[in-house]
């Protein structure tokens, strides 16, 4: 299995927010989410990721409720907060306007 | 709404820290449970997947490390538990915490001290609306360049002509005494004339201003207490306006009481204020201090621009102003130009021990730094950021100058009391300086500023991390550092530099102060006791009735056991009284310019100069048949006869005060410094008193301990004249002390702290020494092992020391040579730049250094060769 390119700086945060767009999970099931949905191509570092949510949680972004698992065991279950949508949104525009750019770079290189 | 859930966060990251950090454990073993188990799916052993987990996740303490950090609370517990961990650190090594205190609040404490005194005295000491707007104006004679009292007449028309000042007022000295209330006393108040207190702004505490009919001369006599004196003798009592009080044989009517606050930079204590009645003296007079209120938007050079325009017209329109101007000093500069110097050598010597002190607790942290250095590269290794490293450090010496900040202020308050006590009455410095709440913050910035300026290098270089070859130091490492050795170098260094200043001040101070004490008075100073007592015209009304009571009081004084002469004088040397005027002498045309021919006068007794131990230089001093019906004499100063009669034998020749007699010169005595050893001696006068009987000290000369004479003499006074106050009783040589008393107190203060910086310094010399040698222990050790003679070691350590103290002498003295300047003010029978203070200073300083490092350089000798290297 080539080894999953490094995720692009900043990038995490905008990940995070739309992996528990749908519904709220624990940190391995954004994990896991995250790869899946890339296809394997995207790893989330596991040792960023937990900062991350602490990051976000504080910026009143995400909100976080125990819950049990599908297992049975408690688990940290994250949740986007009104403002983290609103915040979800402005990073996705930012997100479209810079890879347009770079698009625009390399093909007119 | 957002940023209610942020405040929620942090409260509960803050304050339910141990929950959170719960939470984020199980959540991170949650996420390694999850792990495992993929990696068990994957057909992984179960050891062999757990460990895999843990190499996929990291190192879970960082991450809950990191994690902590983005609560953005973590400072504040970070500091709290650095304050607890540099407590527990400080507890382990008592030695070295008490000396960084002490050291501190040396420095902390000195420069409290200055400030508060800078704030109270020139910030706070003029407790008027806007003083800024303040003046006081004087009259200048040209030629000299010198300032001279004003006069009325000149005041009236300065008053009429100008348009730059809002109010104009002037003040004299007076002095009465207070009868019918217990004790007789002499009180000394101030005589201010219509305007003054309007000018100042200063309501009384109780009952009001004069009015304008009362202050017209004639009127009946007022006056205004000051609180001091109506809480000593009116008990406080709010009824006394309105109520009379005697004062020198009249009745005043009291009109209210100054607030304690007020006062006024008369120079002395004033008790009571009296309007002056307006008398025309003509324009010559000149006995007033003059003071003025600037209106809005003028500035003193715009009023001195204009008086001067005014006094330039007066002197063609008066002949007595011919050569007259006018000053117009800002009253606030008048105070920094008074107490300016003295405060800013002061400060400045408290600035280098703060200084040497910051540099000496610097070294001492970057010693320890050096040595801790494997801890902190352990700490980092375990996921301390550089940033956390630092503050670790940072909130260590911080602390350390909180503490010291703390002993320093309680040795402020000391310095302070000290201060008070040795500064003249007159200043009424007790009432003037108070600690104000600008103090504590001062306080607070210097003990910060403190902390991080001799934190901040330490923390920057152990920070550093090059974690690998730290930890695989030994910790003892074959040579230290040189970088980290060049930089305790520098420190140690600066202190001796500034070591080195501060030691050249104090020798300068005390060799002027030694000038002054052996400067010849002209007098003699021991078994003499003088006090002041004088005869109220209102009940002694004429020369024969004084004559009288002197011939009693004489008699019964002379008659006391121990006893040897006794005088009477209206001016003793040092006494604070003084009368001068113009003489004219016999066969040289009147001086047009009455400045020239000024010179003091006093009535004196026969005995007075004996008692004094002035010497007489030729003719004969004054007899009993020296009447009114004799012939007028008078004695002169050689002063006199070397400026008003040059060249002249002065024997039989006439002198007179001007619109006096003629007086036949019968004797010269020697000169004397009548205000102090640090004045002049003046052109000198004298009539005898039983020509002139006026007098207001006693003098006696005595056999035994002068202080034992004095039970007696008061109640000979009592018996004489129940109603005469006896003041200022002092023996000769507390007059002395008294008038040496300001250069006494700098002298000392700046020697003590002179002294605590060089015993900083060479302790910081030392310090670096000895922890060098115990650095290169394992160095040395080896040296000896391979031959090096233990007196070769010992030698090259002092080598080293005595490099770093000739460099710090030679900065040291350059930097003294520039800054001994601003003492030229200050030093009497001295330069500046005396030689043998720049020279002793350094070798003083040298030679102690070089004792500070007998002890290391002992050390490094006696290494033994076989314990250090078995140490491997």
């Amino acid at each position: 299995m080539p080894k999953p390119s490094d995720l692009l700086q900043g990038t995490l945060d905008l990940l995070i927010l739309k992996a528990i767009n749908r519904e709220p999970l624990h940190g391995w099931g954004i994990a896991k989410r995250i790869q899946l949905l890339s296809d394997e191509v995207l790893s989330v570092q596991q040792g960023s990721l937990y900062p991350a949510l602490h990051r976000l949680e504080q910026q009143g972004w995400i909100a976080a409720e125990w819950k049990q698992t599908e297992l049975g065991r408690p688990a940290k279950f994250y949740a986007l907060t009104g403002e983290g949508r609103r915040q979800l949104e402005r990073e996705l525009q930012t997100w479209s306007r810079l890879s347009m750019a770079v698009q625009h770079v390399l093909h007119r290189a | 709404m957002r940023l209610l859930r942020v405040f929620r966060q942090r409260a509960r990251s803050l304050f339910r820290s141990a929950k959170v950090d719960a939470e984020l454990e199980n959540e991170l073993q949650y996420h390694l449970e999850q792990l495992t188990r993929e990696n068990i799916a994957q057909g992984m052993e179960a050891g062999a997947a757990r460990l895999a987990a843990r190499r996929e996740l990291g190192g879970v303490a960082q991450i809950e490390e990191q994690c902590r950090d983005q609560r953005r609370v973590s400072w504040l517990t970070d500091i709290g538990k650095e304050v607890k961990y540099a407590w527990r650190m400080f507890s382990k090594s008592p030695g070295f915490t008490v000396l960084a205190i002490v050291t501190l609040a040396f420095g902390v404490g000195a420069s409290l001290t200055v400030y508060t005194l800078a704030e109270s005295l020139l910030l706070r000491s003029l407790p008027y609306a806007s003083p800024e707007r303040l003046a006081a104006i004087y009259s200048v004679h040209v030629r000299r360049g010198s300032l001279e009292a004003i006069g009325q007449e000149d005041f009236r028309d300065w008053q009429a002509a100008n348009t730059v000042f809002e109010r104009m007022a002037f003040t004299e000295f007076d002095q009465m005494t207070l009868t019918g209330h217990g004790d007789a006393e002499r009180i000394t108040g101030t005589a201010v004339s219509e305007g003054f207190f309007e000018m100042l702004g200063v309501a009384p505490l109780v009952g009001r201003w004069f009015t304008p009919p009362e202050q017209k001369p004639g009127a009946d006599r007022v006056l205004l207490l000051s609180y001091g004196f109506w809480v000593r003798r009116l008990g406080a009592r709010p009824d006394v306006v309105g109520s009379t009080v005697f004062l020198s044989g009249s009745a005043y009517t009291i009109t209210g009481v100054m607030p304690a606050s007020f006062r006024f930079n008369e120079g002395y204590l004033s008790e009571y204020w009296t309007p002056i009645g307006y008398v025309n003296y003509g324009h010559q007079n000149h006995q007033y201090a003059g003071y003025a209120r600037l209106r809005p938007g003028i500035t003193i050079q715009a009023a001195q621009s204009q008086m001067t325009e005014i006094a330039r017209r007066m002197e063609q329109q008066f002949p007595d102003c011919a050569g007259w101007g006018v000053r117009v000093v800002s009253l606030r500069s008048e105070l920094l130009s008074e107490i300016g110097p003295a405060l800013l050598v002061f400060g400045a010597a408290a600035l280098i021990v703060l200084l040497v002190a910051c540099g000496n607790v610097a070294s001492l942290l970057l010693a320890r730094g050096i040595g801790r250095s494997k801890e902190i590269a352990v700490r980092m290794a375990l996921g301390a950021g550089r940033r956390r490293v630092m503050r670790l450090l940072l909130t260590e010496s911080v602390l350390l100058s909180c503490l010291g900040a703390a002993v320093g202020i309680v040795l402020a308050l000391w310095l302070l009391r000290l201060a008070i006590a040795a500064a003249p009455a007159s200043m009424q410095l007790g009432a003037m300086v108070s600690v104000s709440p600008s103090l504590a913050a001062f306080a607070i910035v210097l003990a910060l500023g403190t902390g991080i300026v001799t934190g901040l290098w330490p923390a920057l270089r152990s920070s550093r991390a090059h974690l690998l070859s730290r930890l695989k130091e030994s910790g003892i490492s074959l040579v230290a550092g040189r970088r980290q050795v060049r930089s305790l170098n520098s420190l140690v260094v600066m202190e001796i530099a500034l070591a080195v200043v501060l030691l050249t001040f104090a020798g300068l101070l005390t060799k002027s102060f030694a000038y002054l004490l052996r400067t010849d008075l002209g007098y003699r100073t021991d078994r003499l006791l003088t006090f002041r007592m004088s005869l109220p015209s209102s009940r002694y009304k004429d020369d024969r009735a004084r004559l009288q009571f002197w011939d009693k009081l004489q008699s019964q004084l002379a008659a006391l056991p121990g006893v040897v002469s006794v005088a009477a004088a209206d001016g003793v040397p040092l006494g604070g009284t003084y009368s001068a005027g113009p003489i004219e002498v016999e066969g040289h045309a009147a001086a047009r310019d009455w400045t020239d021919s000024t010179c003091r006068g006093s009535s004196v007794t026969a005995d007075y100069f004996r008692t004094f131990g002035i010497p007489l230089r030729a003719g004969r001093e004054f007899t009993a048949g020296d009447t009114t019906e004799a012939e007028p004499v008078a004695i002169v100063n050689e002063t006199f006869v070397r400026y008003l009669m040059p060249g002249e034998s002065p024997l039989g020749k006439h002198v007179r005060e001007s619109g006096g007699k003629w007086r036949r010169i019968v004797g010269v005595i020697g000169d004397a410094r009548f205000k102090g050893p640090a004045e002049s001696v003046e052109a000198e006068v004298y009539f005898p008193f039983t020509q002139s009987a006026w007098f207001q000290f006693v003098a006696l000369r005595t056999a035994v301990p002068e202080e034992r004479a004095m039970g007696a003499v008061r109640n000979i006074v009592r018996k004489l004249d129940p109603g005469l106050p006896i003041s200022q009783v002092r023996t000769m040589r507390q007059s002395v002390d008294l008038a040496t008393q300001m250069p006494r107190a700098l002298m000392a203060l700046v020697t003590g702290l002179a002294l605590v910086t060089l015993g900083m310094s060479t302790l910081g010399l030392g310090g670096v020494m000895a922890y060098t040698v115990s650095r290169r222990k394992r160095e040395l050790g080896l040296r000896i092992a391979l031959g090096a003679r233990r007196s070769d070691i010992s030698r090259a350590v002092i080598r080293s020391a005595g490099q770093l103290i000739l460099a710090g002498c030679s900065i040291g003295v350059l930097c003294a040579f520039a800054a001994a300047r601003g003492l030229e003010a200050l030093l009497y029978g001295v330069s500046a730049h005396d030689p043998a203070v720049i020279v002793a200073a350094p070798a003083v300083l040298g030679a102690i250094a070089l004792l500070a490092c007998l002890a290391p350089a002992q050390v490094a000798a006696s290494v033994d060769p076989m314990t250090v290297l078995r140490q491997e």
